[in-house]
């Protein structure tokens, strides 16, 4: 992704959703495009804050340099998944949740 | 009967000059008359609140002494609460068909303290949100002006307390959803400190920012509430506090002539509205006149808060709601051809708008190349507001400060405008991000409409909260209106 933009365009859009697994339409896209895009230039007043000088409270959260590389793994397969299908009730398009047992 | 607290109730049970099946019999009547106004419940549970309730009933006959001070009181749950065999949908598509093997934590100690379980209500899907617009079920709307928003995400709570529908109701609050609805519809809500409540069967928004809490009409509801409410849940949470159980009623009537409290310059000046003011400088008067005093306090850092609530609440709901991935419950599209179109389709037929957005940005501001500026930013400047609160209550015992910007507002006035929507948690985001407990409650109306104020606290000082509020609703009535079509 290109660093230091403020507008989210059509590319960027198309990469996030495809990251976060939406699938956008063409209708939606425009809205998004203009609401990310003006939460984005709101977090851009955080690069104002100066954080060097201050006494730590609480948590410090992992730099980027320790994480996994970002890039999209391929899917598993369809197959692989096929013991959740048992659940799956197609008529319906939802999972039915197994019934409770109780403990007593 | 549907105007008395929880307190009264409660002595009017033990009295038995009312059975626990007469009082739930009560509120469903006026749910089935009054509900589809408002549309504050998903789902009402008419037959096994009066199995429950007639259980209790039998238990005093029999056993009183071994009763709850809570037994036989109904309740409401917010639904992203897990209930075991009621079903739990989160406000949301993706969950309409869910029905839970377990109950939340916060659900099994109101079932052990004897209450009675009357439905699960509205809320912005997956509690993302601040004015319950964004539910599957159909917006929710305001009792005292239906035209308006009850606020949220915790609106269908707040909505039906003020329109007498339930006696008590479940919350939970990641950047204000207790408290901003309870100004909003004129009632009394405490947002705990993080790690009081067990998360756990709580369906996660927010993981670090997120914690359940009581709502009903006075502050010593609340306290009663919270006191069944509140537990160290190791094996399940392990953000859960280790600490003694506490009866929060038992500090209630303790004097607060030394109490010291704190008026934030940057909570009391720019979006606030003048009118609003005006209204909580009324409150601030009825404290000094029982002996409090007040001094400025600084917490400059209170302008960064929205930008850092807004890139670290998305983050964690974008990773949280990966869950929703179409294999294991909930909805999954007819549509899809592979594996890859079947996430995305299910997702994206399942999720409404704004959590779409939210997952998107959350997506965004972890990928690489913006998560050192966004992410990182944002933790530093957490800690940043945390330090402040702590400098400020080296002066003062608590922190008084407005709930929201403005009364409710009309709904779809702030729909098509995110950022303006954002900017209405300003005042309650800093609790969250520090961890802080916050307890907001009725102190005025203008035209018409609720003006709530929250008196906020440091980490566990929930007992002297309550106290505040509870002297202070001695002394005035805002806590008791009701809007008067549902007298």
């Amino acid at each position: 992704m290109a660093k230091d933009e403020t507008i989210i365009s059509q590319e960027v859009l198309d990469d996030i959703a495809f990251r976060a697994k939406i699938t956008i339409s063409p209708e939606q896209s425009n809205d998004f495009r203009s609401s990310l895009t003006s939460i984005v230039k709101m977090f851009h007043k955080m690069s104002q804050v100066s954080v060097c000088e201050f006494k730590q409270y609480g948590i410090n959260p992992t730099q980027y340099h320790d994480l996994r590389e970002d890039k999209p793994a391929p899917c598993p397969s369809h197959a692989a998944l096929a013991n959740s299908f048992a659940h799956f009730n197609s008529a319906t398009g939802y999972f039915e949740v197994p019934k409770v047992i109780d403990e007593e | 009967m549907h105007q008395l607290s929880i307190t009264e109730l409660a002595a009017q049970l033990k009295q038995k000059k009312i059975s626990s099946v007469e009082l739930t019999q009560i509120f469903l009547d006026r749910i089935h008359k009054f509900n589809p106004a408002i549309n504050a419940f998903i789902q009402v549970n008419d037959e096994a609140a009066l199995v429950h309730a007639r259980k209790i009933d039998e238990a005093r006959a029999h056993t009183p002494e071994k009763l709850h001070f809570l037994s036989g009181i109904p309740i409401a749950h917010k639904d992203n609460l897990l209930t075991k065999g009621i079903k739990t949908t989160c406000a949301s598509k993706a969950l309409v068909n869910f029905t839970p093997p377990y109950s939340a934590t916060i659900v099994e100690n109101f079932n052990k303290a004897g209450m009675v379980t009357l439905g699960k209500v509205n809320l912005d899907e997956f509690a993302m949100g601040g004015s319950n617009e964004n539910s599957y079920f159909g917006a929710c709307f305001n009792p005292w002006d239906t035209s308006r928003v009850p606020g949220g995400s915790s609106g269908g709570s707040a909505a039906l307390l003020a329109a007498r529908l339930g006696p008590a109701a479940t919350g939970s609050d990641t950047g204000g959803s207790i408290r901003q609805p309870a100004s909003y519809c004129g009632v009394t809500g405490i947002k705990p400190s993080y790690g009081v409540v067990s998360r756990y069967g709580m369906i996660a928004f927010a993981s670090s920012l997120d914690q359940g809490g009581p709502m009903a009409k006075t502050a010593e509801d609340c306290a009663h509430l919270l006191s069944a409410m509140a537990s160290y849940d190791p094996q399940h949470d392990m953000t859960s506090v280790e600490q003694p159980c506490y009866d929060y009623a038992k500090d209630l009537n303790k004097p607060i002539q030394s109490l010291r409290v704190g008026l934030p310059k940057e909570y009391f000046s720019g979006d606030l509205d003048p009118d609003i003011g005006r209204i909580l400088d009324n409150a601030i008067k009825e404290f000094t006149r029982m002996g409090a005093t007040f001094v400025e306090v600084d917490l400059p850092d209170t302008q960064h808060c929205v930008p850092a609530y807004y890139t670290i609440a998305p983050c964690e709901a974008s990773s949280n709601l990966a869950r929703f991935d179409a294999n294991l419950y909930g909805y999954r599209s007819s549509q899809s051809c592979d594996l890859e179109s079947m996430y995305a389709q299910s997702r994206s037929e399942s999720f409404g708008r704004e959590v779409k957005r939210r997952v998107l940005i959350g997506t965004y501001a972890l990928s690489s190349g913006y998560y050192d500026d966004y992410y990182i930013k944002s933790q530093n400047i957490r800690n940043l507001i945390r330090h402040d609160f702590h400098e400020a209550f080296k002066k003062v015992d608590v922190i008084f400060a407005p709930t929201a910007p403005s009364v409710a507002f009309k709904i779809g006035q702030l729909l098509s405008d995110p950022v303006q929507m954002y900017l209405q948690d300003s005042f309650t985001i800093p609790v969250n991000l520090a961890e802080l407990p916050s307890i907001a409650l009725p102190v005025g109306q203008l035209d018409g409409m609720p003006v709530g104020m929250q008196i906020i606290g440091p980490r566990f000082s929930e007992s002297r909260l309550l106290n505040a509020a509870h002297q202070y609703q001695k002394r005035t009535d805002w806590h008791t209106k009701c809007p008067e079509a549902y007298l």
